[in-house]
């Protein structure tokens, strides 16, 4: 049995430059705390944090609290709305930033052409096709971004092939799984499209609906980005 | 010289570190994920191994350590995702019903406080943690300083605390 005289946090004396660690008011990684439930830090800056709360009581009891409170506020009911006196841009311009950050003009003329060619092809298709696509939202609390499915989001007339999904970024990993009652396969890829291995694709039954899903991980596995959960069918 | 491996309280540090574990694991993982009690289980038996076989000498501090091996298990699991599961399909998760009752509660009394708010603190809450401005942005909205969003931001969840505290 192992001696009784040094309790964990004893250890982090030591630590942080020859200094215990000390009150959240003084410690200099109190900061990170938002950027990191928002994943917002540099890959190498969460790490350097993640290592910090594991020594740093202090710094991990206001980082749950936080993350209690953060996760209240994203997934329930209480500010979906925005409170009076947010100006609609305010309350828009989170996703615009995003998307900003995210396409080049050259991308921006490329999606606005690729709306266009949507709109013409809304008005021009023959109306009472298949039946609309069904979304079910995600349960998980991702506070990162979204992964947009490309393709299958309807009902498929053949085994889809292969699965499309935009890309989140450099380095991500996406965990590409689907199910119908139960989970069917799950696989990891670095690629964003995938092919069903000849087995599953066999036990995809016409008629009967599938959900499928891809999440996205940064190289140290943290979660970043989640995708809608779509279903689809193959049509008999 | 060797240096003498510090000794260590295994049941302190399976108490404390549990929370720490979990919540890291969480994050990577996702809290709906039906593995991830098990990932933290493995990495507190890797943890006290490692400490029992000698390999923590104390060159770093025992969070150190264990945030190391909990980061390596991390990794690993998710490589393991590119198994197939046709084998061995995932149990449907079902949280623990007296946990869920309880953070049920408290996700309450959260909402209520935030409810409450006076609106000025409403709006800073709004667009700084659920539209995910940055600081600076959101004093942009508000016309105020980015030092005054932060002092808004650390008052409202000074409130939000205090009455989970008092309940």
């Amino acid at each position: 049995m192992m001696n009784f005289h040094f309790s964990p946090w004893e250890a982090t004396k030591g630590l942080e430059h020859g200094k215990r660690w000390k009150s959240m008011k003084s410690c200099r990684f109190r900061d990170r705390i938002d950027d990191y439930l928002l994943n917002r830090l540099p890959e190498d800056t969460a790490a350097e944090f993640e290592e910090h709360y594991f020594n740093c009581p202090a710094c991990f009891a206001e980082l749950t609290a936080r993350e209690e409170i953060l996760r209240v506020i994203k997934t329930g009911d209480v500010l979906r709305a925005a409170p009076e006196g947010v100006t609609a841009a305010a309350a828009s311009s989170a996703w615009y930033r995003r998307l900003q950050a995210f396409l080049t003009p050259r991308q921006w003329a490329l999606a606005g052409a690729a709306a266009l060619a949507l709109v013409a092809i809304a008005i021009f298709l023959p109306r009472g096709g298949g039946p609309a696509p069904e979304f079910l939202l995600t349960d998980d609390a991702v506070r990162g971004g979204a992964i947009t499915l490309v393709f299958p989001v309807t009902d498929v007339r053949t085994s889809p092939e292969p699965f499309k999904w935009e890309n989140y970024g450099e380095g991500i990993e996406y965990v590409f799984s689907i199910s119908n009652h139960a989970p069917l396969w799950e696989t990891m890829t670095r690629e964003t499209s995938i092919k069903l291995p000849e087995e599953i694709r066999a036990k995809l039954v016409p008629g009967e609906t599938y959900i499928w899903q891809v999440k996205g991980y940064k190289k140290d596995g943290t979660l970043v980005a989640t995708s809608s959960k779509v279903r689809f069918k193959v049509v008999p | 010289m060797n240096k003498k491996a510090p000794e260590i309280d295994l049941a302190a540090v399976v108490a404390q570190y549990r929370p720490v574990i979990s919540f890291r694991v969480k994050k990577a993982l996702g809290s709906a994920n039906p593995d991830w009690e098990d990932v933290v289980n493995e990495i507190l038996t890797q943890a006290i191994e490692k400490v029992q076989g000698g390999e923590f000498r104390g060159e770093s501090s025992i969070g150190t350590f264990i945030y190391t091996i909990a980061s390596r298990r991390i990794i690993d699991y998710i490589r393991q995702k590119t198994r197939v599961l046709k084998h061995a399909p995932e149990p449907i998760p079902y949280p623990d019903p007296h946990e869920s009752v309880e953070s049920r509660e408290r996700a309450e009394q959260i909402s209520e406080v935030i409810r409450h708010l006076k609106p000025k603190f409403q709006k800073v809450i709004y667009l700084y943690y659920y539209q995910e401005l940055p600081r600076e942005e959101v004093a942009r909205e508000l016309g105020i300083s980015p030092r005054r969003v932060s002092e808004r931001v650390n008052y409202a969840l000074k409130l939000v605390r205090k009455s989970l505290r008092t309940t």
